[in-house]
């Protein structure tokens, strides 16, 4: 799990490109906001914000933009990504599972393949959910760098507002 | 100059008052005084001599008789006096000569200095003394003298109180050029020319012409260069003077003004290090700015997931809470590592499984509370993950804010600090570059020491010039002055030239006249007194030679002493002859000066004035039948003769003057005394 390169497709690639400072290193004059120092980085948290305000949103392929989440990057960053991807099983209850269930799901399907793909699956719907909601926070009245940079207090506190309030 | 009478008194051998008369008669106009020998005939010549000229031959003391001198008691004085009386030019004069002598206790006598008395009557009748005036070596009587020169010089008294021994020498004196010229009234014309001849050095000419100032036209040219020059260079120097300043008034002005940018300066010099300050303020921001958004970018980036996390652990934590799990496995240990140790039969603790079934039971037992197959243990540790990934989240949203507001007042700090470095960099560009300042103050204080310099010298200059100018300016005008007192000079020089010319001219034409005229005159009576061939020449020192004719030729001729004696009386009486008839001549005329006169056609006339001879002892040296020729031409050339002779000579003269002797005397001894004479007069 976390071992293989993941491809970011159509406009979450696009999206998670305009949020990564990974971008600049291939064009240095990118219009982007760049509040993630790397793109490993929007793909552990995005599941997390995509869950948290139940937005799921499935692999875009209108269009051909594509991200890689290289696999050292995903290594280097595995038990992060195991303990987010049981978090999203155990929090997530579109299904109405129960307690045992999304324990169930969250531990012990691991080794069964067919199910931890459908877990994936719903694990990467989230984390484009979130990536839409990170691009749309940033994207909104934000056009500079200034702006990119305020965006991260008043995501941070938006997040917090809209989540805990 | 007829002499009337002369009285001696107590004078040599002249006891007592003795007064001869002469003869003043035009017709018998000899005077004859005979005598013994040492009767006293030299002591009348020396009577002349001593009283008009002081001029004696003997001793002061030996002036008064000695019988006299012997008489004089202890104590007592006694005079003895000579007095002439003349007639000159129409003037009675009264010349009279008096020494005092006394007799102290030791019977010496002491002789006081001869005094002079002169005196003349005027045509009023009048007597006029001669008044005393002292000269340069402090004699009382200069104008006394001056009056006896005028009468009779003492250089030409030889030739008329003379004593015939002595007759041989008379043509011979050194003094005869002087003599001659002297009688012949050449004399003043040719001292007037000594004084104006241009070769003599104590002439007036030889005065003036080293009064000249010779070298001081050239000077006077030259300072006048020299001035012009000055005043020139000193234009130059003043108009440099005014440029100098101006351009130091210019460095002033620049020097004030560069030191007011340079006060300014200071401000330009603060500005600048505010200017450093906040580009380096800037750029330190700048980093800060970059590493808070670095910071934010990055803290956002690594710690935002626990946060994101925060609301899914809670609900995680609140579904692992109620899970129905029980049983703790060994923490860390998995179910694999169970099967391992189950696999090799040996327990951890040394226990063989293979044999103990209940140790066995007790492994697998723990095996089952392990994951996968336990959630218990597997959940617990889950748990105590986000319990600490939520403990990690407190405070990311503060770290956050943290951030964002150390960017944010850096990010107002920069723009604060752009603003005033925009504001600085507004204010230094206006101002003017410092260094340049500084360096066109100190080149603009080199340039203004130069020229203060410069300055100074060219004063120095200026005062150095100026003084030169006055100085030379005061020499030119002390040389105009003496240039015009050489114009007066050298006026009086051309006059005097012309003078002497004109003097020279007109002496060279008498003087010749006159030589020829007493060549002729000595030579005629030369031939009244000698019948012979031999004749008379005279050079130009008025010396006479006799010449006899040989064949065709002039020779002189050897002279014996009687013969040197009628060829010396000739000249005397050719000289007195002509001098008579000149002066007869010249008084003749209607403007009767009887000194130097303008002559009717412009020539200069000479005049001469007639001369006694008073001789004694003339025949001494002649023969008879000369003495005769000579005694009857005397008279004839001579206003007045006195003859001064013994007896014997008289005798053989006699025949001839005897109708031409106005008066006769006879000096006799008294008592055979060789000093004490008398004089009697015998006609």
């Amino acid at each position: 799990m976390f071992e293989k390169q993941y491809m970011l497709k159509g406009k979450h690639a696009t999206y998670a490109k305009f949020l990564s400072l990974t971008t600049l290193k291939k064009n240095k004059d990118a219009k982007i906001a760049g509040v993630f120092r790397a793109n490993i980085d929007i793909y552990l948290v995005a599941p997390l914000i995509g869950v948290n305000f139940n937005l799921k949103s499935e692999e875009d392929t209108i269009s051909n933009d594509e991200l890689a989440i290289f696999a050292e990057q995903l290594i280097s960053q595995q038990d992060n990504l195991i303990n987010v991807f049981r978090l999203v099983m155990l929090s997530e209850n579109s299904s109405n599972l129960s307690d045992d269930e999304r324990i169930e799901r969250a531990f012990k399907e691991d080794e069964d393949s067919e199910k931890l793909a459908a877990n994936m699956e719903l694990f990467h719907k989230y984390m484009r959910g979130g990536i839409e909601w990170l691009y749309d926070q940033f994207t909104e009245e934000a056009s500079t760098k200034d702006d990119y940079l305020a965006k991260i207090l008043k995501v941070t506190q938006t997040y917090k507002l809209e989540t805990f309030m | 100059m007829i002499i009337k009478s002369i009285t001696i008194n107590n004078f040599r051998q002249y006891k007592g008052n003795h007064v001869i008369e002469f003869s003043t008669d035009s017709e018998k106009n000899v005077t004859v005084i005979l005598g013994v020998n040492t009767s006293g005939k030299t002591t009348i010549i020396q009577a002349f001599n001593w009283c008009l000229y002081n001029n004696t031959s003997f001793k002061s003391q030996e002036v008064l008789n000695l019988e006299v001198c012997k008489s004089m008691s202890v104590c007592s004085t006694q005079e003895c006096f000579v007095e002439v009386i003349l007639l000159h030019e129409q003037k009675e004069y009264f010349i009279r000569r008096t020494q005092s002598f006394y007799k102290n206790e030791s019977k010496k006598i002491k002789a006081s200095k001869p005094e002079l008395n002169v005196q003349f009557k005027e045509t009023t009748g009048g007597m006029q003394s001669i008044p005393k005036a002292r000269g340069v070596e402090g004699e009382y009587d200069l104008h006394m003298k001056e009056t006896i020169n005028k009468i009779l010089p003492e250089s030409l008294s030889d030739y008329f109180f003379f004593d015939g021994e002595r007759i041989a020498d008379i043509n011979n004196k050194g003094d005869v050029v002087d003599a001659v010229r002297g009688l012949m009234g050449l004399d003043v014309i040719s001292t007037a020319m000594d004084r104006l001849d241009p070769s003599k050095v104590a002439s007036v000419t030889s005065k003036l012409s080293k009064e000249l100032d010779v070298g001081n036209d050239t000077k006077f040219n030259k300072l006048k260069v020299e001035v012009e020059n000055a005043k020139e260079k000193l234009e130059g120097y003043k108009n440099r003077k005014v440029i100098i300043k101006e351009e130091i008034e210019f460095f002033e002005r620049r020097k004030i003004e560069l030191n007011e940018l340079l006060l300014k300066n200071r401000e330009v010099k603060a500005n600048q290090t505010i200017k450093t300050n906040l580009e380096r303020d800037i750029n330190v921001v700048t980093g800060n700015i970059i590493k808070n958004e670095n910071r934010l970018i990055n803290d956002f980036s690594t710690k935002s997931m626990g946060y994101f996390a925060l609301p899914l652990i809670k609900k995680a934590l609140k579904t692992i809470d109620e899970a129905k799990q029980d049983g703790e496995g060994i923490p860390g240990m998995r179910a694999s590592s169970i099967d391992h140790i189950l696999n090799r039969g040996n327990c951890i603790c040394g226990c063989d499984l293979t044999k103990n079934e209940g140790a066995k039971e007790k492994v697998l037992h723990e095996k089952s509370l392990l994951p996968p197959q336990h959630m218990g243990t597997i959940l617990r540790e889950y748990k105590k993950t986000y319990q600490r990934i939520e403990r990690e989240a407190e405070g990311f949203d503060s770290v956050i804010k943290d951030d964002y507001v150390e960017l944010r007042e850096n990010k107002l700090l920069l723009e604060e600090k752009k603003e005033g470095l925009i504001d600085i960099s507004k204010r230094i560009k206006n101002m003017i570059d410092v260094a340049k300042i500084e360096d066109d103050y100190q080149k603009n204080e080199i340039e203004l020491r130069k020229k203060r310099d410069i300055l100074l010298v060219v004063t120095g200059y200026i005062s150095s010039l100026e003084t030169e100018i006055v100085n030379n300016e005061k020499q030119i005008a002390g040389i105009a002055v003496v240039s015009e007192k050489n114009r007066k000079i050298t006026k009086s020089i051309a006059y005097s030239k012309a003078v002497y010319q004109w003097f020279k001219q007109s002496y060279d034409k008498q003087e010749a006249e006159v030589k020829n005229r007493l060549l002729k005159s000595v030579n005629n009576i030369f031939e009244q007194m000698y019948h012979g061939t031999r004749k008379i020449t005279i050079n130009e020192k008025y010396q006479i030679n006799l010449i006899t004719m040989v064949g065709d030729e002039e020779m002189e001729t050897e002279e014996s002493k009687g013969l040197e004696s009628v060829k010396n009386f000739s000249f005397i009486a050719g000289l007195v002859d002509m001098a008579r008839i000149k002066a007869r001549t010249t008084t003749g005329k209607e403007n009767e000066d009887p000194n130097v006169i303008i002559g009717v056609d412009g020539e200069l006339a000479i005049t001469t004035e007639p001369y006694p001879l008073v001789m004694d002892a003339p025949f001494s040296n002649v023969d008879e039948i000369h003495i005769n020729n000579i005694a009857k031409i005397l008279p004839a050339v001579s206003e007045q003769v006195v003859l001064i002779l013994m007896n014997k000579d008289w005798e053989f003269a006699k025949a001839s003057l005897d109708d031409k002797v106005g008066c006769a005397y006879m000096i006799e001894k008294n008592n055979n005394s060789d000093v004490n004479s008398s004089i009697r007069r015998l006609l």
